[in-house]
């Protein structure tokens, strides 16, 4: 028995995921059942999947950060200016909304620049100048319109937030959907097949078709919700939101990252032991940097998200976004000290607080009672996370 | 014979300086996010001017802290009296209290602090709260009713949501209107008031007729969780006349914005600084005791104007809203101030 | 960042050193860190197949001036000859390239990442399409790992959970893979027990028989005479000499240690008679 569970502890499976989607099972189950089943409705799961989407792109990148050992503070401060700033040019200058987009990038990147290069070069703690750029950006985004709302109204536009028009349809969504099964087969099959020419061992083909159905199901279920979700004297049924696609590219892409190259595994290296990163040739400097600057374009995409969503740019947009960022990430497994976290976890902890959050509102749950629920949830993730480690053997 | 000359002139000359010394008015604001608040720093600064008087201000940043220790800061600079857009009306009374002992004489702009001596000037926010409830019944007077408050820590969410109460009472009672969704907002955010709209949108089965909002930020999070479920069109009341908040009411998404001319406000302010500064009591002022702690204090309460379709001509004719903004996207001949 | 591995099995180039040519010649190497002159004046030869072991106390200077010849600190002042042709070494990757390899004393491990990413951590194998080749990293340092220890199989594990013999193998396992023909080993057996001592000294002979030059920072005394053919002992920055191992006893390379005190009527070797 104690052979068993040695196995399993240090088996490849990593069960802190499938504890963090065991939990969230359970969150969905237990809303649903005290709301009288109005939790797992196809309306309410629209819902929580748009309401998601802006934490959720920006926690995959602040996985990484954190990963790295530093932290942004800014985020959210940043993106209510580069969110102000597009709603600005596009409401007030009247500039077409992809040149728009497109000056709310160089304006992130420039902030990107100036935040990294303070962290990189000079050697100040990123904890300090997002501190300060926590403070500065909220101010600044407050002078872009002088504190008037810009509202939106271009009808591409504010698909990319979702709403009325911003689902793909019931047509693309099984499509896409197969497509994506039939890269999961795909790949899974390559993977086999890479190993074996290379003489590694394989593992056991029920356990790889399992490893692929379960991806499988949960995406085609998704999909499946999706297109239940038909709002009435509408043709079609809504489909995959359009803020949820672009939530999942990003976090496919930044899965990507970490998993298959260079720049990703240096992150991870500098996160476990800087000293060593130096010392074996790898460019801290210049990696850091570029860590910077991937945080200026997925917050630009999160301030396009969220403009469109709210179908206008306020200057508070973002206040406080930061906290809920972190908060998704380190729920969903990323250790603050660095070194250690997934992006597949940040998913679960954006979706396991959003879902307490919307679970509550269903329930009438008082607002002084919501947050110091959720704000109990994140300390219960954490010290779990802490005696998981312990287990494990895996002390930082 | 010529020195004795000299020094009366000089004795009378000094007494003439002081006599027309300059008033310094010292304003407080607690946080420039709202839209606003420009408006109310243009008038009294423009008051002030008239009448001679010095304006110093500060901002805190939505910090109760800093609000204490900025007002310090305006006492030390030579305020000799003091307007306060106070945060927190019971955490802001040490600061008050510190300028009764200096006999600062204390104004509360627009959000009310109990203290003995205060002058209380502001819109009738409970008024306020009447307005939007009256404009929504106007439009719809039965159904299935949302009410999306402010922040919970603000006294004038719960002003208006008292005269919100009194407007609707009778037709809670004969069952004609039914609350079925009311939520505070923090911070007073769209984006947390776009999202509790769709959760109360889900709850009850999208089965919501009219939604009142308490202010026009959160009108327009509101709006955008109702456009995302094509329920655009009901009745939402908003205040405070943003911009973009008039041309909702243009275009027909938005029922009524309760415009508190805040120049208005801020000149009223001023006015009444200016008398107070010179030991006079304030003109129009009336005893009120309708705060929490019963405490009688000279006030007076400016009346709002409940912007609708029909009346947006005001907005134009004030220059608070240029045509092009308020009309942008209009399509209905019926709003003819946008022909 | 060193991409010169990119065929199949041990990659780097295999250098083959001419045995009468000096592989490293340090002269006149100097380095201060703010007031402090940590290396004053150094000068040592290393040539192929020999073990030079450098000595001193804590704060000698004989740390950093390894550093600087793996290129992690930059030299303020000197020389550094590799087969007789002066080299700039300012990164980790000029020396990578110079076939100048570092064992150091706290491994330069990831605790994160597992065996196979820390053998090849800053060189990793690209695939065509600049991605990670996981697949053929893991196939080489299988290799690699089992020529030093049959026994280790944990490859997938983070490398904080390995025993210190096993992390000592992964540090290892690079200046093998990667070929090295000079080869840097600062306290190799500081936190290893006596099997796995005895692993390291096999592997520093194998070394020495393929004509690798190795510098030795070592405090044991043991060690030092069992393993070196020459030692330079520095004291507060500057080198106070150079001997054959065999020509000095253990009282007098304490007397250079700690006094700075030369062994009376001793000839200094600068090289290893062949």
């Amino acid at each position: 028995m104690n052979q068993a569970l040695q196995n399993l502890k240090h088996s490849a499976v990593d069960w802190r995921m499938v504890l963090m989607a065991g939990v969230l099972l359970v969150i969905t189950v237990v809303f649903n059942v005290m709301s009288d089943g109005i939790f797992l409705s196809a309306e309410n799961l629209y819902n929580i999947a748009q309401q998601t989407a802006v934490v959720g792109i920006l926690a995959t990148v602040m996985v990484l950060i954190i990963v790295a050992r530093h932290i942004d503070l800014s985020v959210g401060s940043v993106m209510g200016f580069v969110g102000v700033l597009i709603a600005f040019l596009m409401y007030t200058s009247n500039w077409s909304w992809p040149v728009a987009c497109l000056a709310g990038l160089a304006a992130s990147i420039a902030v990107a620049m100036y935040q990294g290069a303070l962290t990189a070069f000079v050697g100040v703690p990123s904890f300090v100048v997002t501190l300060g750029g926590l403070m500065s950006f909220r101010g600044a985004a407050y002078m872009v319109a002088d504190g008037k709302t810009q509202p939106l109204n271009d009808p591409f536009f504010l698909k990319l937030g979702g709403g009325f028009n911003g689902g793909i349809g019931t047509t693309a969504s099984w499509v896409l959907g197969a497509l994506i099964c039939v890269a999961i087969i795909f790949s899974m099959a390559s993977k086999r097949r890479a190993k074996k020419a290379y003489d590694v061992p394989t593992n056991p083909l029920w356990i790889d078709t399992v490893l692929a159905l379960i991806p499988m199901v949960i995406v085609m279920g998704f999909v499946a919700v999706m297109n239940a979700y038909h709002i009435p004297n509408k043709e079609d049924a809504q489909g995959i939101p359009i803020p949820v696609l672009i939530w999942g590219a990003v976090a496919l892409f930044m899965s990507f990252l970490v998993h298959r190259t260079r720049f990703g595994r240096y992150i991870f290296a500098m996160g476990g032991n800087p000293d060593a990163a130096a010392l074996v040739g790898i460019p801290v400097r210049k990696v850091t940097m570029l860590l910077f600057l991937l945080l200026a374009v997925l917050t630009t995409i999160a301030a396009i998200v969220a403009i469109s969503r709210l179908n206008a740019g306020t200057n508070s947009l973002g206040n406080s976004l930061e906290l809920l960022v972190i908060a998704a990430t380190v729920i969903g497994g990323t250790a603050l000290a660095g070194g250690s976290g997934t992006i597949l976890g940040s998913v679960l902890g954006a979706l396991i607080m959003q879902c307490i959050d919307s679970g509550m509102l269903l329930l009438d749950v008082s607002i002084g009672v919501r947050y110091i629920i959720i704000g109990q949830v994140l300390i219960a993730a954490v010290v779990f996370d802490v005696a998981y480690r312990k287990w494990t053997g895996d002390v930082l | 014979m010529k020195l004795k000359h000299q020094l009366t002139a000089l004795a009378l000359g000094l007494s003439a300086i002081s006599a027309f010394a300059q008033l310094t008015v010292g304003v407080s604001y607690d946080a420039f996010q709202e839209e606003r608040w420009k408006t109310d720093e243009a008038a009294i600064k423009a008051e002030l001017a008239k009448h001679g008087a010095k304006y110093i201000m500060s901002d805190a940043g939505a910090s109760t802290e800093k609000q204490l220790s900025d007002i310090d800061g305006l006492i030390a600079k030579g305020a000799k009296v003091l307007i306060i857009l106070g945060r927190d009306k019971d955490a802001i009374l040490p600061a008050v209290n510190k300028a009764n002992q200096l006999k600062i004489p204390v104004i509360a702009y627009d959000r009310l602090f109990e203290a003995p001596g205060v002058t209380y000037i502001t819109f009738d926010n409970k008024e306020v709260g009447r307005m939007t409830a009256r404009a929504i019944l106007a439009v719809k007077p039965k159904g299935n009713f949302a009410i999306i408050k402010g922040d919970p820590g603000d006294a004038n969410a719960n002003f208006l949501r008292e005269g919100q109460g009194e407007v609707l009472a009778d037709s809670i009672k004969k069952g004609d209107v039914k609350i079925v969704g009311e939520e505070f907002t923090a911070g007073w955010n769209p984006q947390n008031a776009q999202k509790n709209m769709e959760q109360i949108l889900t709850k009850n089965g999208n089965k919501v007729d009219a939604v009142i909002a308490q202010n026009d930020g959160m009108a327009g999070g509101v709006v955008a969780a109702l456009t995302a479920k094509g329920l655009q069109g009901i009745p939402v009341s908003g205040q405070d006349g943003d911009l973009g908040a008039l041309n909702r009411v243009a275009v027909g998404t938005q029922t009524v914005s309760v415009w508190k001319n805040s120049a208005d406000l801020g000149t009223a302010a001023a006015k009444a600084a200016v008398e107070l500064g010179a030991g006079k009591p304030v003109t129009g002022a009336a005893d009120w005791a309708g705060g929490e702690k019963k405490m009688t204090l000279k006030s007076i309460f400016l009346k709002p104007i409940p912007v609708t379709r029909a009346n947006l001509d005001v907005v134009l004719a004030a220059g608070h809203i240029k045509k092009a903004e308020l009309c942008k996207g209009v399509t209905d001949p019926s709003v003819t101030v946008c022909k | 960042m060193n991409t010169q591995s990119n065929i199949a099995e041990s990659a780097a180039p295999k250098r083959k050193a001419d045995p009468t040519k000096c592989l490293v010649g340090l002269r006149n190497i100097k380095k201060a860190f703010g007031g402090v002159h940590a290396v004053e004046d150094v000068s040592i030869n290393l040539y192929p197949g020999e073990v030079v072991a450098v000595l001193g106390h804590n704060g000698a200077g004989k740390s950093t001036l390894m550093k600087m010849l793996a290129g992690a600190y930059p030299i303020d002042s000197g020389d550094v000859l590799i087969n007789g042709e002066k080299v700039n070494v300012r990164t980790p990757a000029d020396a990578q390239n110079l076939g100048i390899e570092s064992i150091y004393q706290t491994l330069a491990l990831a605790d994160n990442l597992d065996s196979v990413a820390n053998l090849f951590l800053g060189r990793e194998l690209l695939t065509r399409w600049n991605t990670l080749d996981d697949h053929r990293m893991d196939a080489d340092a299988r290799k690699v790992f089992q020529r030093l220890n049959k026994n280790f199989k944990n490859y997938h594990t983070p490398v904080r959970r390995l025993s210190g013999g096993q992390r000592q193998v992964v540090a290892i396992s690079r200046a093998i893979y990667f070929n090295a023909q000079i080869l840097i080993m600062d306290e190799p057996t500081a936190a290893l027990g006596p099997e796995e001592t005895a692993m390291v000294a096999k592997l520093i002979q194998q070394l020495k028989a393929e004509g690798v030059g190795i510098f030795l920072i070592s405090h044991d005394m043991h060690d030092v005479f069992a393993l070196s053919d020459r030692l330079a002992v520095m004291k507060n920055g500057k080198l106070v000499g150079t001997y054959r191992t065999q020509d000095v006893t253990e009282d007098e390379v304490l007397g250079m240690i700690i006094l700075g005190k030369q062994p009376a009527s001793k000839l200094q070797a600068e090289r290893h008679t062949a």
